[in-house]
């Protein structure tokens, strides 16, 4: 410099280099992070009416696999690219109209309804039943096996609606459970 | 004393014996130069050196004074946070504590979360929602679907563990899972399944016959009675010989 004076090293934060806040508590408005983030502590997201998406485009995948048991509630799964889904259990909103043997409506996968004494078939009006390629499946649910109509022999979909035949008229009320599957 | 803003520039002529005070808040960053001019003319004088003194200064709030340099000259400040409270740390590593993020976040990197006895919670409230949609197929494994907010699911293929085959030993059975097989004994017109994910008399199970040969006799199953923890399926008649059924079990 050609003079007497102070020489001062400075970090500039922009170059490649470690900036160690691990003790820190840190508080950013926006984020956006360029390179790998990789997070050893726990995450949280549950702040109201701000939404997280994860949608990697190109080869990006997302792999969630806990150790232990997680839950995902309240997503609806596949709607628009559809994978392979596979469980251990399997449990579907139920409804019970077998109270009321004869036609019914309930909106759930699942559900339990009566064919009535004197009828051989009975209409279920259920919204998951999108088409008439809805798959229902129905079979009799009850201890004692009613005198005349033993045994589902079918069942005809259309949108909305299915209806399921005994092999012959009932003579008590005979309960049925179903499975909606669109 | 100039207090640092985000995207400013400052700059200021000042005598040789004058510096110039800096007032930079947490989450600023900048730099603070000096080039000595000729008090005359007011042309920049002296060597390139001598023309590169300057400092950096930021993130963490801090405030100092740059100079005096002994001679006159410019200062320039010049913050190069693009807005409030933004710092471009692009190029480095950084290692945090706790992080509050109260804006949003765009990760355009990798992510990853793969320590062990953490979690991670995705749960906002109001209209806040999730989406989870890669390009590329991803996994998701032991987690619990809609136990409690159940929603809609679409799959391609759908499967159901096959939890145990005892149709070579026709007879009633104990199988706790949602799919199974096992075999009617001939002989009998009904087989007992004894099964822990029929919570409740509420359960259903759903029932086919699942073999390349019809039995003389027991040709359907005709009606299933569950009770809780297990359900008895009964065929139209006696079997001839063991007739192999498929089960799956709802809850």
């Amino acid at each position: 410099m050609n003079r007497y004076g102070r020489y001062t090293l400075v970090n500039d934060p922009r170059s490649a280099a470690s900036i160690d806040y691990s003790s820190t508590t840190v508080v950013l408005g926006t984020g956006v992070t360029q390179g790998s983030t990789t997070m050893t502590g726990s995450l949280t997201f549950t702040t109201a009416n701000v939404s997280a998406n994860f949608s990697p485009t190109g080869t990006g995948t997302v792999t969630i696999n806990p150790a232990t048991f997680g839950t995902i509630n309240n997503m609806n799964i596949g709607q628009t690219s559809m994978g392979l889904g596979r469980f251990n259990q399997l449990q579907l909103s139920y409804t019970d109209n077998s109270g009321t043997p004869g036609n019914t409506t309930f909106n759930t996968g699942r559900g339990r309804l009566a064919i009535a004494a004197g009828a051989s078939s009975v209409v279920l009006t259920n919204s998951q039943i999108i088409s008439a390629n809805t798959s229902v499946y129905a079979i009799i649910n009850q201890a004692s096996a009613d005198a005349t109509l033993t045994h589902i022999q079918r069942v005809l979909t259309a949108a909305n609606t299915a209806t399921i035949y005994g092999n012959a008229a009932a003579t008590g009320n005979v309960i049925v459970d179903v499975m909606v599957v669109a | 004393m100039a207090t640092v803003t985000a995207g400013q520039t400052w700059t200021d002529v000042r005598g040789a014996l004058e510096g110039f005070r800096v007032d930079c808040p947490q989450n600023c960053s900048g730099t603070i130069s000096f080039v000595p001019l000729d008090p005359f003319t007011g042309e920049a004088t002296g060597s390139l050196s001598e023309q590169g003194n300057s400092r950096r200064f930021g993130p963490h709030a801090e405030k100092f004074t740059f100079g005096p340099m002994g001679r006159y000259g410019r200062f320039t400040l010049v913050s190069d946070s693009r807005s409030t409270g933004i710092i471009d740390i692009t190029g480095a590593t950084t290692t945090l504590g706790s992080l509050t993020n109260v804006g949003a976040t765009t990760i355009t990197g990798a992510l990853t979360f793969t320590s062990a006895n953490v979690s991670a919670n995705f749960s906002p409230t109001g209209t806040g929602t999730v989406t989870i949609n890669p390009a590329t197929a991803g996994t998701i494994n032991n987690m619990q679907i809609g136990l409690t907010g159940p929603g809609f699911a679409k799959f391609n293929a759908f499967a159901l563990w096959l939890t145990s085959d005892t149709s070579g030993t026709p007879g009633p059975a104990t199988i706790n899972g949602p799919r199974g097989r096992m075999a009617i004994a001939a002989g009998s017109s009904s087989v007992v399944l004894t099964n822990s994910q029929f919570s409740s008399p509420l359960a259903s199970c759903f029932v086919f016959i699942s073999q390349g040969t019809a039995d003389a006799t027991l040709t359907r199953i005709e009606r299933v009675s569950v009770t809780t923890s297990s359900a008895t399926i009964y065929g139209n008649a006696v079997a001839t010989g063991n007739v192999v059924i498929d089960w799956i079990a709802v809850a």
